[in-house]
């Protein structure tokens, strides 16, 4: 049989930087949709980068950036003793960058289906802005938050480029299951390569069908 | 009593203009706001909300002052204590009609169960907003409005996507609720039957500023007369040696008019015209439903 390891791995780094995206994915594209300010073309764009560049691309810069031959790795070794190269949370920083788009991009589109006066009515009502976004309009996008999650999950517990520039393949802490998957077919045995393309396969074909299935909840619950 | 002199820079399809406007409101006055699109009514009517900011000036409710750009005042939304309608309704999607009005309730509220009550909505207690119709979205956006008890209700076209018959009660429930709730209300809206059914006054918009207001009756005077006028098509003609028969339609119905040859001489099949009767008193009978003349 094969080693379970790497994907447990996998599930965990998914489901940390889903949890972490939906946190911070929410005020982002919020203030992205409503926000005046003409810097948010600029954070638009930031956000979005992720979805066109190569992960390897990426995992390069955050290597690059992390080193502790870099002034940023230097000072994060030297101020807080951490070094996220080849380690799991320097694969969740970077995942979390890298799931950005896969996160803000539903959440925009649905913040931006929704009609202002829902938001102004809640605030005629005396309502804080805080408190329309909780109980109004999220509520509201429950379907465009629910694309949101999957997305992000879906694509870290695949992540291949990412991990395999910046995670330096160490069992247990940075060895996924599509790190592994690459290994075994390098070394030629199929067999387990199959057991980890099929776990792969069946956990995205898994999630998109529990999205379809929560998402007609959501519709008809309402 | 309600006192707005704020200027403010618009942009209309003629390009931008700096609209002014000096109203006064009394206490528990019902007042309408009418004039062509992009004439400045809603924007008034958001900036006596807080929901838009002006450019300069003043507004101060009963002494209250709720923004002064000078002492750089403007108080939130939140704090203003309005009702406000919107022409979407705003309901809340993912709340049931309770739901809605129970959201709404703050320290001052009235029992969410006496208003479902007043405004007949018990029936709709746990319906989604999706599943109501028109009227019924109207009546819960009211209650919703009314919930926090207000001193002003500010309705935006609230009517404007109703058919005539459902408009009418709504219009009588209206005036019933600003009454019955001493309300002081303002409703912009384009519809001259509402003015003068609903409101004691009339504040009409255009150029940029409010250029007439006062009294339905006395804005619209020029507009009233006894005189019974309406406007028609010539669809037929009968001409004999003595005098002429034009049929003429009118709406949905025909009328026949006997005029002199000389003067029908003026006229063709299809011209329009307006028929006018002196000296006339018209006698009104009430339209039955789906009634048809």
């Amino acid at each position: 049989m094969i080693d379970i390891t790497p994907v447990i791995l996998s599930f965990r780094l998914a489901l940390l930087c889903t949890i972490i995206l939906t946190i911070i994915g929410v005020p982002i594209s919020y203030w992205l949709t409503s926000s005046q300010s003409l810097l948010k073309y600029f954070f638009r764009s930031a956000v979005l980068l992720p979805l066109i560049l190569p992960p390897s691309v990426l995992g390069f810069y955050f290597l690059l950036l992390w080193s502790p031959l870099s002034p940023v790795g230097q000072m994060l070794d030297k101020v807080f003793h951490i070094r996220l190269v080849f380690s799991f949370e320097g694969l969740v920083i970077a995942s979390v960058i890298a799931g950005l788009p896969f996160m803000i991009n539903p959440l925009m589109a649905g913040f931006e289906s929704l009609s202002l006066s829902l938001k102004e009515a809640s605030n005629t009502l005396g309502k804080s802005d805080f408190e329309t976004l909780i109980r109004v309009l999220l509520p509201s996008i429950r379907p465009s938050l629910l694309i949101g999650i999957i997305m992000t999950f879906v694509h870290t517990f695949g992540e291949f480029g990412l991990v395999l520039m910046l995670g330096g393949k160490i069992p247990g802490k940075t060895l996924t299951s599509s790190i592994a998957l690459y290994d075994h077919v390098e070394a030629l045995e199929f067999s387990q390569a199959h057991i980890y393309a099929a776990v792969i396969t069946f956990s995205a074909f898994l999630s998109l069908v529990l999205l379809f299935i929560l998402n007609k909840k959501t519709r008809s619950g309402r | 009593m309600i006192s707005i002199n704020v200027s403010k820079k618009l942009l209309t399809s003629e390009g931008p203009i700096t609209f002014s406007v000096h109203l006064e409101i009394n206490k528990r006055e019902f007042i309408s706001f009418f004039g062509p699109s992009g004439a400045g009514k809603t924007t008034t009517l958001r900036m006596l909300a807080g929901l838009t900011k002006p450019d300069t000036g003043s507004i101060i409710v009963n002494g209250q002052v709720w923004f002064d750009s000078e002492k750089k005042i403007n108080i939130p939304v939140q704090k203003r204590n309005i009702g406000f309608v919107f022409q979407d309704y705003a309901l809340f999607p993912t709340m049931t009609v309770r739901q809605n009005l129970e959201y709404a309730a703050g320290k001052n509220s009235m029992s969410i169960g006496a208003i479902m009550e007043t405004m007949a909505l018990n029936t709709f207690a746990n319906t989604y907003p999706a599943d109501l119709s028109g009227g019924q979205c109207q009546r819960v956006a009211l209650a919703r409005a009314l919930v926090r008890s207000p001193q002003i209700l500010l309705l935006d076209e609230p009517l404007s996507a109703l058919d005539w018959q459902l408009r009418c009660t709504l219009q009588n429930e209206i005036i019933k609720l600003h009454n019955q709730f001493n309300l002081t209300s303002v409703i912009v809206t384009h519809d001259i039957t509402e003015i003068f059914k609903m409101t004691d006054k009339v504040a009409v918009f255009g150029n940029g500023t409010v250029l007439r207001q006062g009294t339905p009756d006395l804005v619209f005077g020029n507009r009233l007369s006894t005189r019974f006028r309406v406007i028609g098509k010539i669809v037929a003609f009968k001409t004999s040696e003595v005098a002429s028969v034009m049929t003429v339609q009118v709406g949905d119905s025909l009328t026949q008019i006997v005029v002199d040859t000389e003067e029908a001489a003026h006229y063709k099949a299809g011209d329009e015209v307006i028929v006018a009767a002196k000296a006339f008193k018209p006698i009104l009978l009430p339209l039955a439903k789906n009634q048809k003349l």
